[in-house]
């Protein structure tokens, strides 16, 4: 539903914007930004280490003398199986890590992102508009 | 003019629209330049998305070929010969094993491949990870950078139309 909206007179607030506010939109539509671009990362990466603990399992009921065919860039390497499991753990610990600190940064972006919000609201009332349609 | 490390110009704050736009002329010139800079900041904003997807293509695969040294020496390390099923083409794969290779050849790109020893491949692979990892750090702050102006100017942009609407309002009622 879009539909223009014309503010009524008495709304309208005249408020002066200085510097300072403008480095707080600023901000706010740069991290708003980052935000979305780290979340599809965040799911991307998520899924792909819930792939290596299901490899991790998998590999696991295989029987230990089999060779694995690990790919490494465009072909693969024929790994033993305790090579290989090692591996899948350094890949899957690499992973975890990527994940948390990725974890840490959306907080901290969400955080600064409402607190922003709360400021540019409580200066500009109707005459901004912060949220996604 | 203020500009970044890269020299991307700074967008102008206006402290005072009426100021501004009295020095320049027209309110239909100013919003014209406003809306040209804009364009301009979209322009670098959509060359810098393009390199930074480069980059995000070009590390892993700079990493991918890391690994694939290390693995090498790894193996020769252990004295065990490599077992690989290498790509012959797209859906068909073979079977080889590579017993100690002391070198590798690397594609350089431009229809040029070059051999190097395990360490001096390592090496290269190693300073091209970090100047990978340095430009998508600086296009990254580059877009950082780009943002913040195309925001500026746009929040120009709806001030001086906003200025100029009351201006008019203000004229029409001297006018009554």
């Amino acid at each position: 539903m879009d539909k223009i909206r014309l503010l009524e007179r008495t709304n309208e607030k005249d408020t002066e914007l200085g510097w300072e506010d403008q480095l707080h939109i600023n901000q706010f539509s740069k991290l708003n930004s980052k935000y979305e671009v780290l979340e599809q990362a965040y799911e991307t990466a998520k899924k792909e280490k819930e792939y290596l603990v299901d490899l991790e399992m998998e590999l696991e009921l295989l029987d230990e003398e089999s060779k694995i065919a690990y790919k490494l860039g465009d072909a693969f390497v024929k790994l033993g199986h305790e090579e290989a499991l090692e591996q899948v753990e350094t890949d899957k610990k690499a992973a975890e890590s990527k994940l948390d600190g990725m974890k840490t940064e959306l907080d901290s972006i969400s955080q600064t992102l409402s607190e922003l919000k709360t400021k540019l609201y409580a200066k500009f009332g109707n005459s901004i508009n912060l949220d996604k349609d | 003019m203020e500009t970044n490390p890269r020299g991307i110009p700074k967008a102008p704050f206006l402290e005072d629209i009426g100021d501004y736009t009295s020095k320049n002329e027209s309110v239909e010139i100013t919003l014209k330049k406003f809306t040209e800079a804009l364009n301009k900041y979209k322009f670098m904003e959509i060359n810098s998305l393009q390199r930074r997807k480069g980059l995000e293509d070009k590390i892993p695969e700079i990493e991918n070929t890391l690994k694939m040294i290390k693995h090498i020496m790894k193996k020769n390390e252990e004295e065990e010969p490599i077992e690989t099923l290498f790509e012959v083409h797209d859906t068909l794969y073979a079977n080889a094993k590579i017993g100690k290779p002391k070198s590798v050849n690397l594609w350089l790109g431009a229809n040029v491949m070059l051999e190097y020893s395990l360490e001096e491949a390592e090496k290269l692979l190693q300073s091209k990870l970090v100047s990978a990892n340095l430009s998508l750090k600086n296009v990254n702050e580059d877009l950082d950078f780009l943002r913040d102006q195309i925001t500026t100017m746009e929040v120009n942009i709806a001030r001086t139309y906003n200025w100029d609407v009351k201006q008019r309002r203000n004229a029409k009622k001297l006018e009554e």
